[in-house]
């Protein structure tokens, strides 16, 4: 019994030395958390570590002696009657009335050690430590937290200035002391706005930037430079302010003019420019060429994955049925929904789809050939990506023209062309039947007659090489106008001329059919979008093409308009240069090789030469070497650096020069070169570098540089009479 | 012992001998009054003292060494050689060899030196010439040993280092640092006793450039770094002038291809019966296109197809060898079936048939170049340009100072069509840089000493036209020059740089003849300037058979003991008419 008094004792002040601590802990933790939110870990640490030191020299745990516990409990416990020192004791050196007051307090204290609580304040400081974190995440969030001018940014984050030129030391240069560039990403791209002090942008096309400084002293005045312009910046209650689109990539810095007039340059920031990559489609499950036999079940299914980066709008199937063959083929366009129905806006989208021919009318011979058109959520001008065409046929039971003779899609293309001069027949046996034909079925042939008119036209655009953007059109809208004259053309007509949407046919053929025209002459082309030389050379072949096309045109148009008959004089005209074309033109010889001098035709065919002139031609076709002044700079840096040469006005003209051509080289890959280029900026200044600053521009500037193209060479070879005389004995020995 | 006292003057010594002889007996003759007094027998003995001091003085006498041998310790000797030598000579003098400094006179009577280490420098060979002196090789230190690139590339051309280390480590590597310290290629070391090894790099820009070769462990701590100066030429365009008998594909893409490169071109393709079609690409269109010598001499290179070769009449044929012979004009001809067959007098080809019309070349395993089915013979004077195993596919010969350039290759525009541009461009630039006309520089200069040091000679050669040519160093002190007896135009010279770095060399009156040079502190290369010392060394003593003994060696006494002997003669015979009459 005598132990367990002292023990109950020990207990007690260990329990309260347990409390203690653990008070001191949260009274340091609450700044220590708030200042960890604010000013980072290592301050916080410190700042909790030297208030748990005061709080222990303050508190003075040590000093929970058993004697004290005693006093303690003497003082909280009025039950105890002052004597609970007894239980300290030894029972056998007190006296019986103490050893009766030892045996009470001990059973007093028995009943009340749940109750005994010192003089600790758990709930008080934990209270504390949770306001203080509370406070710390209030701050944070609100980025209430501000220090005043006194306040350091992180080491890369700090704007740094350099004066142009030397400033006197005693002079008092004015610094950013608050940054902030905040970015709004396009609206489509659903993201939040960036807030940062971070002023290097790597940003999403079209996204909006706003810039905003502040200085510790008044400046007279701050620009930003943005690719070479400058532009001034707003000031705003001492805060200078602009904000711009970011279209492409490149690099800004800012510039201020103090009080003084001196000028100050920061360093340079890159703006780089993510531009919004289209979708990308996959086709699973499919063949490129599919055929069937006329009985069997003719269904073509296959999954499709389409990805982009923001989300994609819409995504459907464009197929197109052709029938016939030869100058009678027909198309058919339509446009189909996949199965699974298409949620905009998704980043992925998993879509399903069963063709089932004969829904779409397909007979034995027809032939079917779709892709998949998706369109992301871009703005203003959204992504559209097509996916290869494919292929799916009913076999003929009577003609099977279809061989699989190669992999190329192109290759199994029907020649679907109508020629000028069935396109005049057609036209003709239309005018004739006009009394017999109802309205709406001779609108239906006129139109598909123009549009095989403008197929014809585009065939010849693809023919000569060129873009169907580069062939002369009439007044816009005039398809619309025919177009929209018939109800009974819509299933027909489906948006083909349409600027918005991209005509299935057109595209088609540009994908599958200009290379079976280009290709063979692409390998030997030259320069195969060169129209100075083939206006040049075939002048009139290129003219009399362009202007075949342009009654092309108006034929259409006619046709379009189910005025066939206003159509026959300019097919008629359109036919009679095609045929004069393939009388005269000598294409490929000109695309092939060897450019002959532009020959009359009489006089080439009579064999004389009396006409024929000499031909001078002068060119210059040496390309500038786009690394001159960095190729410059690499010498006049090393120079520097070997101590043979010190910096002056011509080397900073050249490291100026090589700058530029520097930036139009980093535009690809702003972020790649900006140290490089800064330095090479800092090199023009007035300001004398450090050599590690030399050493890694001129590392910079032989990684842009790229690797020599062999190229002769004139050697150096010192020849004297000596060389002569041997030279001389050789050749007379020589048999 | 008479017989180990020797003269250094023995030619003087018997009119000496008289002339002394003539000396005592005047003053014997003088004093013969005391005759027969004791005092003229010690005087005459004194004066024949006197005057044999001063003969001695003369003829400065020597004493033939007995025996003695020194070693002269140079960096990297080796102890077990010097031991073993100590244990054959007893009384071995051991000396420091300190470069730059005359050694001491004491070495004079020994019968062998021996010369251990490193050697002494090339400059202090000449103070060991008179001594029997032996080599014995120390060991070399590990590094590079041997280093060969080239000192004045062209921009563009690939910088090729070759060199050979010396007992290197795993896992160490050879670092090629391009200048600012960046890395352009390395080389992994292994294990051994020697290991060679390349580096390279395209060179992108002209000018003087310090590279660095380091050698790094494998944690990529730099060991060594040696300074690489590389002084690299800028680019010089050609001017070309093609002539082509009928139109050929060949030509419009080389045509194209040098123009685009920048070179002036001039095509004159006949396309009819004196019709022709003129093309001035990158140069003016007043240049003359007259088949004369003096219009040839303004273009480096002609190329020139088979068939309007053939129609070259002889008259012209002259005028094309006066170009070439004369004026240092590069022809080269594209060949075709007949020309091979029969390729005429002018270079004398020699051409042999094969069956094969298409080579892969070793350079490009995955594309074939079509070729006429012959080969260029290897012949007296054929520079083979592009050969593979089985032949010469291009080659050229000197003629007088110019060259005639010939290929078996045909329709290589076709490397171009299946896109393989950096071959094709490739082949022509071989072909061509061999053909085209060289630059004849003013100065053409030269120096046997790879490596320079400061304050070290720097010796130096001079080729040029330029009569009394002053060579003026860091446009600051002229360097004496000396032309060479039997050939005049080549002047030799030696420096002692005093700055490091770069250091320019140039002839007064002239800006163009300039030579750059780079001038390294002398704890560069050390390991290479060992091996190359050595090797001096090596061949500096083996060359007259000095073997220990084989010279007389002696050790002179010093003229200030006859001095002294001649001072205390006259000092008594001074004194002793004095105290005898006193």
């Amino acid at each position: 019994m005598k132990e367990s008094g002292k023990d109950m004792v020990l207990q007690i002040r260990n329990r309260w030395l347990l409390r203690q601590v653990l008070e001191i802990f949260l009274y340091a933790c609450g700044p220590g958390i708030l200042v960890f939110l604010l000013a980072g870990w290592i301050t916080a640490l410190l700042t909790f570590i030297s208030l748990a030191l005061l709080l222990f020299l303050f508190f003075k745990p040590w000093n929970y002696t058993p004697e004290k516990i005693c006093s303690l409990l003497d003082s909280r416990l009025p039950d105890a009657e002052y004597s609970s020192g007894l239980l300290l004791a030894s029972e056998k050196a007190l006296s019986g009335i103490a050893r009766l007051q030892q045996r009470k307090v001990l059973s007093q204290l028995g009943n009340w050690n749940g109750s005994l609580r010192g003089r600790l304040h758990l709930l008080r400081s934990g209270l504390l430590a949770v306001l203080f974190l509370a406070l710390g995440v209030f701050l944070k969030k609100y980025q209430l937290w501000d220090s005043g001018p006194d306040r350091k940014l992180r080491p890369a984050e700090t704007i740094i200035f350099q004066p142009v030129d030397s400033i006197p030391p005693e002079k008092v240069v004015p610094y950013a002391d608050r940054q902030q560039l905040t970015v709004n990403f396009p609206e489509y791209t659903r993201r939040k706005t960036l807030r940062t002090s971070t002023m290097n942008v790597k940003a999403v096309e079209g996204s909006g930037l706003a810039w905003k400084i502040h200085f510790n002293i008044p400046v007279r005045e701050v620009a930003i430079v943005i690719n070479g312009t400058q532009n001034k910046m707003k000031e705003t209650e001492g805060s200078y302010s602009v904000s711009t689109t970011l279209n492409h990539s490149g690099f800004y810095n800012f510039l201020f003019l103090d009080t003084q007039g001196n000028a100050y340059v920061s360093e340079l920031y890159s703006l780089e420019a993510l531009t919004d990559e289209p979708p990308g489609i996959t086709l699973k499950g499919l063949d490129q060429f599919k055929s069937f036999d006329h009985d069997e079940s003719k269904i073509v299914s296959f999954a499709t994955r389409i990805t982009d980066d923001f989300g994609i709008r819409e995504a459907h199937i464009i197929a197109t049925v052709s029938k016939g063959s030869g100058e009678s083929v027909k198309f058919r366009e339509e446009r189909l929904a996949f199965d699974t129905p298409v949620i905009a806006g998704r980043q992925t989208l998993e879509l399903t789809k069963k063709l089932d021919l004969d829904s779409l009318n397909m007979d034995p011979g027809d032939e079917l050939y779709f892709y998949v058109e998706a369109t992301d959520v871009k703005l203003p001008k959204a992504n559209t990506t097509h996916s290869e065409t494919y292929f799916a046929v009913i076999r003929d039971t009577l003609t099977d023209q279809f061989g699989v003779e190669g992999t190329m899609a192109a290759d199994l293309m029907p020649d679907y062309f109508r020629s000028q001069r069935q396109l005049i027949i057609d036209t003709e046996k239309l005018i004739r039947d006009r009394p017999e034909m109802g309205r709406s079925a001779f609108n239906t042939t006129s139109n598909e007659l123009g549009f095989d008119q403008k197929s014809l036209r585009l065939k010849y655009g693809a023919f000569m090489g060129e873009e169907d953007a580069d062939v002369p059109s009439p007044a816009a809208g005039d398809t619309d106008e025919g177009s929209g004259a018939g109800e009974g053309l819509a299933h027909y007509t489906h948006n083909h001329d349409s600027e918005h949407d991209p005509p299935p046919v057109e595209e088609s053929q540009e994908n599958d059919k200009a290379p079976n025209t280009k290709n063979p002459l692409e390998a030997y082309l030259h320069d195969d979008a060169d129209p100075k030389t083939s206006a040049k050379v075939e002048l009139s072949l290129r003219s009399k093409l362009l202007q075949a096309m342009d009654e092309m045109w108006d034929a259409e148009l006619y046709l379009r308009l189910y005025q066939p008959e206003e159509s026959l004089p300019f097919q008629y005209r359109s036919l009679k240069l095609l045929q004069e074309i393939k009388n005269t033109a000598r294409i490929y010889v000109h695309r092939i090789g060897f450019d002959p001098p532009p020959i009359k035709e009489d006089t080439r065919l009579s064999g004389k030469l009396e006409d024929v002139k000499n031909y001078r031609d002068r060119k210059d076709s040496a390309t500038d070497d786009p690394y001159t002044f960095i190729r410059q700079a690499l010498g006049q840096l090393e120079a520097v650096r070997t101590g043979s040469a010190e910096i002056n006005n011509e080397s900073r003209h050249i490291f100026e020069k090589a700058g530029r051509e520097l930036a139009a080289e980093a535009l690809k890959e702003p972020g790649k070169y900006l140290k490089t280029l800064q330095g090479l900026a800092w090199l023009s200044g007035d300001i004398q570098q450090p050599p590690e600053v030399i050493a890694a521009v001129q590392k910079g500037l032989l990684k842009v540089l790229p690797a020599p193209v062999p190229d002769p060479k004139k050697r150096t070879g010192f020849y004297g009479e000596l060389d002569e005389l041997i030279i001389k004995e050789m050749e007379k020995y020589d048999p | 012992m008479i017989h180990n006292f020797i003269s250094e003057h023995q030619l003087l010594n018997w009119p000496l001998l008289t002339g002394a002889l003539i000396i005592w007996a005047i003053f014997l003759w003088k004093e013969w009054r005391q005759f027969p007094q004791p005092r003229f027998f010690i005087k005459g003995c004194v004066a024949l003292l006197v005057v044999a001091s001063l003969v001695m003085i003369l003829i400065r006498p020597a004493l033939k060494s007995k025996s003695g041998h020194a070693a002269i310790l140079t960096e990297g000797f080796r102890k077990q050689q010097l031991d073993s030598l100590r244990k054959s000579h007893r009384n071995l003098k051991i000396l420091a060899y300190h470069p730059n400094r005359p050694l001491p006179d004491s070495l004079r009577g020994l019968n062998a030196l021996y010369v251990l280490g490193e050697g002494v420098q090339t400059f202090d060979l000449w103070q060991l010439e008179k001594f029997p002196a032996v080599y014995l090789p120390g060991s070399v230190q590990r590094g590079i040993v041997k280093l060969r690139y080239p000192r004045e590339p062209i921009q563009g051309d690939l910088l090729r280092i070759n060199g050979i280390f010396n007992h290197p480590q795993k896992n160490h590597r050879v670092v090629l640092e391009g200048p600012g310290g960046i890395t352009l290629d390395s080389f992994d070391l292994d294990i051994g006793e020697e290991q060679a090894f390349k580096l390279s790099t395209e060179l992108k820009a002209s000018g003087n450039f310090l590279f660095a070769i380091s050698e790094k462990d494998s944690s990529g701590k730099v060991i060594t770094k040696e300074e690489l100066p590389v002084h690299i030429r800028p680019r010089t365009k050609l001017k070309v002038w093609i002539m082509n008998g009928v139109p050929n594909f060949e030509t419009r893409h080389l045509k194209n291809y040098l123009a685009e490169s920048g070179h002036q071109v001039l095509v004159r393709n006949q396309v009819s019966r004196n019709r022709f079609k003129t093309e001035f690409l990158n140069m003016g269109e007043d240049a003359s296109y007259a088949f004369t010598a003096e219009n040839l001499d303004q273009f480096d290179l002609l190329i020139i197809d088979a068939a309007a070769y053939r129609k070259l009449s002889s008259q012209f044929m002259r005028v094309l060898e006066k170009a070439i012979g004369e004026g240092g004009l590069g022809v080269f001809i594209q060949s075709d079936n007949q020309f091979l067959k029969s390729p005429g007098n002018l270079g004398d080809f020699l051409i042999t048939e094969d069956k094969s019309v298409s080579v892969v070349l070793d350079a490009w395993p995955d594309s074939k170049v079509e070729k006429w089915p012959y080969r260029l013979q290897v012949d007296i004077g054929l520079q083979s340009q592009q050969a593979t195993g089985e032949g010469i596919l291009t080659g050229y010969k000197r003629i007088g100072q110019g060259r005639l350039g010939l290929t078996v290759f045909q329709n290589t525009y076709r490397l171009l069509l299946d896109g393989h541009r950096q071959q094709y461009r490739k082949i022509w630039a071989d072909i061509l840089s061999a053909v085209s006309r060289r630059d004849d520089p003013i100065a053409y200069w030269s120096t046997p000493d790879k490596l320079i040091y400061k304050d070290q000679p720097f010796r130096f050669e001079l080729r040029t036209g330029v009569e009394k040519p002053i060579v003026i160093l860091n446009d600051d002190y002229p360097v004496a020059m000396a032309s060479k007896v039997d050939v005049p135009y080549v002047w030799e010279g030696t420096s002692f740089p005093v700055r490091e770095g770069w250091n320019m060399m140039g002839i007064s009156g002239d800006s163009t003849a300039i030579y750059n040079f780079y001038v390294l502190d002398t704890t560069q290369w050390r390991s290479l300037r060992m091996v190359q010392t050595m090797e001096e060394n090596t061949r500096a003593f083996s060359e007259d058979l000095r073997t220990p003994g084989a010279q007389i060696s002696s050790r002179p006494i010093s003229p200030i003991w006859f001095f002294l002997l001649f001072l205390s003669g006259m000092t008594f015979l001074w004194l002793e008419p004095k105290i005898y009459s006193s």
